[in-house]
């Protein structure tokens, strides 16, 4: 009896028409496919774009975010020291977006929360010193497009006029 | 319309005077539509095969992603054409033609539907020869095809291509043997090479023949799997192994290469209806009674039944390359050998015992 | 090697061998290794590995980082197990700081391991497939792995390679939403793993392409160090989270799937297993999930004390080491990593003795190799 079914089984093949089926599944289910030019996808609160940074909050003279960065893609220069006593912030502010390894820890360790990412994930560019950054280009455009304020909550930080969700928010 | 009628009947004379004007048209037109057909079911294939993984496929170009195979065609075309300098440049250049001809000429021989009248009686059939041995013309032409697929193995002076060479040519030696078997015995059972002769003793036996040759459909069908080089038998272009016979290949000879595999996958799925599943004949219908009544309809009803038939198939044939995985060299030629050969020889005895025994 | 041809070879044919590049540009090798086969029709005679093709230092670059800043660097070792390269380094320092992790961050820590492992497997298993010449199923594992990509992104802010824990903790507690979005995604994919069994492991084609493929004795196994589902295929039974355990996986109820003869279908079943008691893991560690602090006492500037310590995880691919020497300063003095994927390459000699070109494909899938890690 059982080498009759198993004979059976041999010839009729039922493993690879269920193999069938399960395709067959699939070509009804739902598409993945993300058409990504069209559709965008809404990026979650925490994602690590590009970096940026607020000049003004900066205190510059800690250099937490040099000391931190593997790559070493991060310069800042403080203002001499009579200067300093008054202006805390920097004479100039480098980042290489291009060696960027968008790990956060530059972000984990400013006390001020100066330094930040954003939603920017779009950094193909044709000239690579686009990706320069330097104090002029790094502040946010806060009217174009939202800020992450402080995304790795280590600083209480003023949410003001943000055009953030409140649930958003709250994380 | 009497105009019109008269234009035609001028034709039709000028056309009776060179018979040959009456073949290049016809082959004009097959061509034509075997080109459109062969260009559209590489974008049915891809779109097919996404929708099978889950995915959208190719829909960028044009309306669904219509326009895909002239984009296609397009970029090969401007690619840049390369011979290695290891080859050997006279045959490497002959294979893709070897490859891309024989499938076309093959269609040659197809009857697509019964004949169309003309309001002054005069009679145009759907083929352009409808030879005595049609069935010895395609099994010749079909395994033709190989001999491009070894040529541009051989020729591409590189290891990769090599084994894909010799994989084909073994292949082929494996399952020529049991399509050509499974193939005779639908001949054994309407008793003539004619394929229009075969769909019409499928007609007069109101049954097709897949029920009786039900063990040689199976082995048709996987034999002209493999005979079309497609999962799970795509040894010879094993992507993920060896890259493929056309590994050198570029630009516009690959895209002989591609077209010629895409030829085969129609050509087979156009010869399966015209064997087994009734060609075009159309189902639960008695067509030799509804032609009485009016035969253009009845042959247009009967291309489009040949299509639909064709066009199961050929999705068939797609839902298998998007599910199995593959074969290895050693039990492809196992199967080919040892299960499919022994199988097909029974099943000539089989259909020969209910030809005698069961319909006389 | 069983190099004797049949007699009426040698008597009336002369054939010769023939030496064949594969790789390092060729699909089935998962990056750029070479192996060098010689080859008598396409029967595997000698098999010589070429690796370093992707070798970039990054032992040698550790040493002139801090061990903070050295962290994210290990993400891309084994770019397809992020995480869990990132537990071995952490856990390494936190050993050599004897810094004490706190329990929330623990079961943090074994929850998006066991979801980088599950990441891992999907991944191999879409391309172990892809090899064989399943074509779908490389989109469905690709698909499966998108939500835990997804997940990653919503919790770390990556995808593949997060920079996932700090040394001496975790940053953040789960976002909103998260814990419900997993336990939906794991409630979603099994079913599609048993769709995916019923895809290949009874399917005749794939049996015959994977049993008695590649076998590795069990000895043979100890013997060339293997580790992972590479060797519990074999069927010895080693599983660092079992035996030398390391985090909060004591605390976890699951099962070590083991296989018997050690070929390449054994290998497959093991991580298929592997998946479900990852899923197990993970509900286990949400239903558990202790209250309290997340990111524990670690020092802003490191600097760890004279010695050397050795830690080792259960990595996607088996047991990742880390060897640190310290001489007292905040850079280690020196890094070695033991990844599993060099060590579990050298098997491949002893696996395709007398394999096809085809089977040889489905070994190197089998063991799932990555050539960030063989290489470093």
């Amino acid at each position: 009896m059982e080498a009759i079914s198993k004979f059976i089984r041999m010839i009729t093949f039922p493993e690879l028409f269920k193999g069938m089926a399960v395709t067959a599944k699939y070509f009804f289910q739902r598409k993945v496919t993300e058409q990504y030019p069209d559709q965008k996808t809404i990026l979650p609160y925490r994602t690590k774009g590009k970096l940026h940074v607020d000049i003004d909050k900066c205190i510059s003279l800690c250099r937490f975010c040099e000391k931190v960065c593997p790559e070493g893609c991060i310069k800042v220069f403080p203002p001499p020291k009579e200067l300093a006593k008054t202006d805390k912030r920097p004479v100039e502010f480098y980042i290489n977006q291009e060696h960027c390894l968008h790990c956060g820890m530059c972000v984990d360790s400013c006390s001020t929360g100066a330094i930040h990412h954003s939603d920017e994930y779009e950094l193909v560019v044709i000239d690579f010193k686009e990706l320069l950054g330097d104090k002029e280009t790094l502040p946010y455009d806060m009217i174009k497009k939202h800020y992450r304020w402080n995304y790795l909550e280590n600083v209480p930080v003023k949410i003001k006029d943000s055009p953030l969700k409140e649930e958003e928010k709250s994380q | 319309m009497d105009t019109l009628l008269n234009l035609w009947s001028t034709i039709e004379s000028w056309m009776l005077a060179f018979p040959v004007v009456i073949y290049l048209v016809k082959i004009g037109i097959l061509l034509g539509c075997v080109f459109a057909v062969v260009a559209y079911i590489t974008l049915a294939e891809r779109r097919l095969l996404g929708f099978y993984q889950s995915r959208l496929g190719p829909n960028r170009v044009g309306p669904l992603g219509l326009i895909q195979p002239v984009a296609d065609g397009l970029k090969c075309f401007l690619k840049e054409d390369i011979v290695p300098l290891n080859s050997n440049p006279l045959l490497f250049r002959l294979a893709p033609v070897f490859a891309f001809f024989p499938p076309f000429a093959g269609f040659a021989v197809f009857t697509f539907a019964l004949p169309w009248v003309m309001p002054n009686g005069r009679t145009y059939h759907y083929s352009v020869a409808d030879v005595d041995l049609g069935v010895l013309f395609i099994m010749a032409i079909s395994s033709l095809g190989i001999f491009g697929l070894i040529l541009a193995g051989w020729s591409s002076g590189s290891k990769y291509p090599l084994f894909g060479s010799l994989r084909s040519a073994s292949q082929m030696l494996a399952y020529e043997v049991p399509l050509t078997l499974s193939v005779i015995s639908v001949v054994m059972m309407a008793g003539s090479f004619r394929l229009s002769d075969i769909v019409a003793a499928q007609q007069a036996y109101k049954f097709y023949f897949f029920i009786p040759c039900i063990i040689g459909f199976v082995v048709y069908f996987i034999s002209s799997v493999a005979e079309m080089n497609r999962t799970p038998f795509d040894l010879p272009e094993g992507e993920s192994e060896i890259i493929g016979f056309h590994t050198e290949y570029s630009g516009m000879r690959f895209a002989f290469f591609f077209v010629a595999e895409y030829a085969n996958v129609v050509f087979i799925s156009m010869l399966a209806p015209a064997l087994f599943l009734g060609g075009y004949d159309i189902p639960f219908v008695n067509d030799l009674a509804l032609y009485g009544a009016h035969p253009n309809i009845v042959s247009i009803l009967g291309v489009c039944s040949y299509a639909a038939k064709s066009t199961i198939f050929a999705l068939f044939v797609i839902w298998v390359r998007a599910t199995f995985p593959r074969y290895r060299y050693d039990q492809l030629l196992k199967i080919g050998w040892l299960v499919l050969l022994p199988i097909a020889l029974a099943n000539l005895f089989v259909v020969a015992g209910i030809k005698l025994f069961l319909l006389k | 090697m069983n190099a004797e041809k049949p007699s009426y070879m040698r008597e009336v044919l002369e054939t010769r061998e023939m030496e064949l590049n594969m790789g390092p540009q060729h699909p089935a090798t998962h990056g750029v290794y070479r192996a060098i086969l010689t080859l008598d029709g396409e029967r595997i005679m000698k098999l010589n590995s070429v690796v370093g093709y992707l070798h970039r230092g990054i032992e040698k670059w550790a040493e002139y980082r801090t061990y903070q800043q050295g962290v994210p660097i290990y993400d891309r070792l084994d770019y397809l197990g992020a995480v869990l390269n990132n537990h071995g380094i952490v856990g390494a320092v936190e050993k050599l700081l004897q810094l004490e992790v706190p329990r929330k961050a623990e079961y943090q820590r074994v929850i998006c391991d066991e979801l980088q492992r599950l990441a891992s497997h999907l991944m191999w298993f879409a391309t172990h497939a892809l090899d064989i010449g399943a074509m779908s199923v490389l989109f469905y594992g690709v698909r499966e792995r998108e939500p835990i990509m997804d997940l990653f992104e919503a919790h770390f802010g990556q995808r593949l390679l997060p920079n996932a824990y700090p040394i001496g903790g975790c940053r953040l507690d789960f976002p909103k939403g998260w814990t419900e979005a997993c336990r939906k995604f794991l409630k979603a994919l099994k079913p599609r793993i048993d769709d995916y069994e019923t895809l290949l492991t009874g399917n005749r084609m794939w049996r015959q392409r994977t049993i008695g493929v590649g076998v590795i004795s069990k000895e043979d196994a100890i013997a060339y160090g293997l580790s992972g589902p590479t060797l519990r295929g074999s069927g010895v039974c080693f599983d660092v989270r079992r035996s030398i355990p390391y985090s909060a996986y004591p605390e976890f109820d699951f099962e070590i799937p083991l296989g018997t003869n050690g070929d390449v279908f054994d290998r497959y079943l093991c991580r298929m297993k592997e998946m479900r008691q990852s899923i197990r893991i993970i509900e286990q560690a949400l239903d558990g999930m202790p209250e309290g602090d997340l990111k524990g006492k670690a020092p802003k500037i490191m600097r760890a004390p004279m010695g050397e310590v050795y830690f080792t995880v259960e990595a996607a691919k088996g047991q990742l080491g880390y060897y640190i020497v310290s001489d007292g300063t905040d850079k280690p003095y020196r890094l070695h990593i033991k990844s599993p994927s060099f060590i579990n390459l050298q098997g491949l000699n002893r696996m395709s003795e007398g394999a096809l070109i085809a089977d040889m494909v489905a070994i190197i899938g089998s063991i799932d190799i990555v050539l960030g890690e063989v290489d470093r």
